[in-house]
């Protein structure tokens, strides 16, 4: 039986070479891994340690194994230098000392190893002696036969790294992370058997080769499977957050090809099992769906960024609406391979939100209707102004007509007044109908000026009823895009808070003062101040709340729904104490910027 | 029986129902005045030349009612139609109480206004002969001389000659004289005539008189 020990070492090295590549592999750049790149390295100095010993068991001369011996022992410290470092990235334990310290005596030990006559291992020159090993094989002896201080040293040191390494699954054991600690205590246990073998060995008690590095292979398979198995731990782990996650998550290929998904996923499109995909868009979805769909995934690839779609589509009959999130998914040179997708299903969200705005819509409507039934009796004023003087006009038309002499000047001059106040009563009539109708919001542009003045065109018996001196001044040139109505129930509520502000004045001291300019800042600017009470406990702010009130019959809505319209068209409100008396609430959108114009 | 043609005053501070009113008035031949206010109309108006005011409610400074009861306290106090773009209960009231000819809700038909105005006319027609009369009596009674004044007293209330006699102690042939001078100063030719006259004065009764004489 010639020649078994000296290839098992051979296949060794190529084992440990192959881990190297493995490991080094798994590690690289992958922060989450690093206890892979430890790894790798050690198989990479064992790879050159088995070599080491190889040549040193076929050593002819005293000085070939004496350097033998020497690379073998120098190899064998870096090794055990590197490995607290692995167990440390391993088990993740936080003291940096420990590790440190154990390198640096190994360290101290393997510096000597290189500097001493006879390495480490001997503290005299040696003697070429060969052993028959039991199956015939004859190699050179390796044993030490009178051990020194520095060999000493060494193994001290190898015994403090057994001793940090079960320290170290301890603790992991007892921070539950039971079944790597395992496989960590078993490795280095069964390693730490091996090595002691090699004691056995030296003193002569056992006949048989060092079997140390046997030891690392039982090290290098337990730890791989531990490692692997770790590595599917993440990979369970990742799908169960995928599983987990609200959202539908997948990913397709280049063609359109489902390639992976999350169990929402399969569980929305009735496929049962995850891996059974490999179906597109189109098997999925109606046609006029699915290449929407398709066009969503060609943008985000051409682009090469991620982009964010609603995505309306029909699952199961149902129609529903998801925000995703797209972005492509590239290899390790960058190219794209295929894109991943993550699809929120917002349809209870916008049905809500249609429904808060249907809401809203009828609560600013019944706040107009409200606002104009107080102010019911001045529009019937307003409007008759118009009507009698339109049958006056016709009357005495017809009377000059009847007296048969009429001049057809005068009849000219009466039709005239009478297409004049019928306009009158149209612009209230249809004042009165923009704000009374329920109506979808749109936006124009136009001058606030305008706007203000027709409010108070329709306020002005009122303002007269109760005696309110108002002046006004108007700048036409204010353009703004928005919703004409309103903007000109913003106008209508803080007139009327105004109105019920100056109330109980005396009669000569009702003032409310109305103004429309243009501000600085490319802003548009209304007030509207008042000789009343001031705000109440000058709480500037609180008023602007839903159900504020000081009024005996007001719901305290005028102020609120006023400050959600002015700022949903982008503008502020804000009201103020005056130094004199009253207060002054103003509001202020952007300036429109006429197109056409630059 | 009118022998001047008085005017009609309008006050409403909407311009086009004021000149579309007048208009109206106008082609049914008043002589028409408009006013923006209240406090215009009292700056502006010649009241003794008016028969007629059409009058809104709801005015900028002073109100129609207002307005009304200022003219109220005035010698010469023209009728008042009301015309108002909406009127309650309670202000048409007090309107009617104050003496308002009618209190019309615009848009009010032509024939409605035209009645109304023109039975304010009357009223006012009857007014001012009410006033004239009353005014040419007064002068005729101030050329009667004290005697002659308690005597025709004395007559307005019924009184026999002879109970004037004796109430003014004096006999009562001179009572006959007295009463024919009367009679003939104050241009009539009926007891009944002077009587009613006398009432046109506002002059107190005998027996008033009497008692007052007696209280002193």
């Amino acid at each position: 039986m010639n020649g078994i020990l000296l290839p098992l070492l051979f296949a060794l090295a190529g084992l440990c070479a192959y881990a190297t590549l493995h490991h080094a592999m798994i590690g690289w750049r992958s922060p989450l891994q690093r206890a892979h790149l430890w790894f790798a390295l050690l198989c990479l100095v064992m790879v050159a340690y088995l070599v080491a010993k190889a040549s040193a068991y076929q050593a002819d001369s005293v000085r070939a194994l004496v350097e033998g011996r020497r690379w073998e022992a120098t190899l064998s410290l870096l090794l055990f230098a590197i490995f607290p470092w692995f167990v440390r990235t391993y088990t993740r334990l936080t003291p940096l000392w420990l590790p440190t310290v154990l390198s640096l005596v190994l360290t101290v030990v393997l510096v000597a190893n290189v500097l001493l006559p006879f390495g480490a291992n001997y503290v005299e020159r040696p003697e070429l002696a060969h052993v028959t090993l039991p199956w015939g094989e004859e190699v050179a002896d390796l044993r030490v036969h009178r051990r020194g201080g520095w060999h000493n040293a060494g193994w001290l040191g190898f015994m403090l790294v057994f001793a940090y390494g079960l320290h170290a699954s301890w603790q992991q054991h007892r921070r539950g992370e039971h079944r790597s600690a395992r496989t960590l205590a078993t490795a280095m246990a069964v390693f730490m058997a091996f090595m002691l073998f090699n004691q056995l060995v030296n003193r002569g008690l056992v006949e048989f080769p060092h079997t140390a590095e046997f030891g690392f292979l039982a090290l290098l398979l337990v730890m791989s499977l531990g490692m692997t198995r770790a590595l599917r731990e993440t990979e369970r782990r990742m799908q169960t957050i995928l599983d987990q996650v609200p959202a539908l998550v997948y990913l397709k290929d280049l063609q359109g090809r489902y390639l992976l998904s999350n169990r929402p996923f399969a569980e929305m499109f009735k496929l049962g099992d995850c891996a059974d995909l490999n179906r597109t868009d189109h098997d999925l979805f109606p046609p006029a769906q699915a290449e929407s769909l398709s066009a969503n995934d060609r943008e985000v690839l051409e682009s090469g960024e991620p982009c964010r779609f609603e995505e309306r589509v029909e699952i199961a009959g149902q129609a529903r609406t998801y925000l995703t999130l797209k972005f492509p998914i590239n290899d390790a040179d960058g190219v794209p391979y295929g894109l991943c997708g993550v699809s929120t299903d917002i349809t209870d969200l916008r049905q809500r939100e249609t429904e808060m705005e249907v809401l809203r819509r009828q609560l600013r409507h019944s706040n107009r209707v409200a606002q104009l039934g107080t102010l019911s009796n001045s529009l019937a004023h307003e409007l008759n102004q118009p009507l009698t003087a339109i049958l006056s006009n016709a009357e005495a038309g017809l009377h000059l007509l009847g007296r048969g002499k009429s001049d057809p000047q005068e009849i000219r001059e009466i039709l005239q007044d009478i297409v004049r106040d019928d306009g009158r009563a149209f612009g209230i009539i249809r004042g009165l109908r923009d704000m009374l109708r329920q109506r979808v919001p749109t936006c124009e542009l136009f001058s606030l000026a305008d706007v203000v003045a027709e409010i108070l065109a329709l306020m002005r018996s009122e303002l007269l009823e109760r005696g309110v001196v108002s002046e006004q001044q108007l700048d036409r040139d204010c353009p703004v895009r928005a919703d004409r109505v309103q903007i000109g129930q913003v106008i209508l509520n803080l007139m009327m808070n105004a109105l019920d502000a100056v109330e109980h004045r005396p009669a000569d001291q009702r003032r409310i003062d109305v103004s429309v300019s243009r501000g600085g800042d490319g802003s548009v600017r209304a007030t509207v101040r008042d000789t009343g009470a001031g705000l109440p406990g000058g709480k500037s702010e609180e008023i602007f709340d839903a159900f504020f009130s000081t009024k005996n019959h007001g719901l305290g809505m005028g102020l609120a729904l006023s400050r959600s319209i002015i700022e949903a068209h982008g503008g502020r409100i804000w009201a103020c104490d005056n130094p004199d008396q009253g207060a002054t609430v103003a509001f202020q959108l952007p300036l429109a910027v006429e197109e056409g114009s630059s | 029986m009118n022998r001047y043609s008085p005017g009609v005053a309008i006050v409403d501070d909407d311009a086009s129902v004021r000149q579309a009113l007048a208009r109206l008035l106008r082609t049914a031949g008043h002589d028409v005045h408009v006013f923006d206010c209240a406090s215009e109309f009292l700056r502006q108006a010649d009241l003794g030349a008016l028969g007629c005011l059409v009058l809104d409610v709801r005015l900028p400074d002073l109100n129609g009612l207002e307005l009304q009861g200022v003219l109220d306290g005035l010698e010469h106090c023209p009728p008042i139609v009301f015309l108002t773009g909406h009127g309650d209960i309670p202000m048409t009231v007090r309107a009617m109480r104050q003496g308002a000819i009618d209190f019309l809700v615009k848009p009010c038909p032509a024939a409605e206004l035209l009645g109304a105005v023109s039975r304010a006319l009357d009223a006012d027609a009857a007014r001012r002969t009410r006033q004239q009369l009353s005014a040419a009596a007064r002068s005729r009674l101030a050329s009667l001389t004290r005697r002659e004044r308690d005597v025709l007293r004395g007559v307005a209330a019924g009184l026999l000659n002879k109970q004037i006699a004796a109430e003014l102690a004096i006999s009562e042939k001179t009572v006959k004289v007295h009463r024919a001078h009367v009679m003939e100063k104050m241009g009539v030719r009926s007891v009944a005539d002077l009587v009613r006259l006398h009432q046109q004065c506002g002059l107190p009764d005998v027996r008033g008189a009497a008692a007052r004489s007696k209280g002193q």
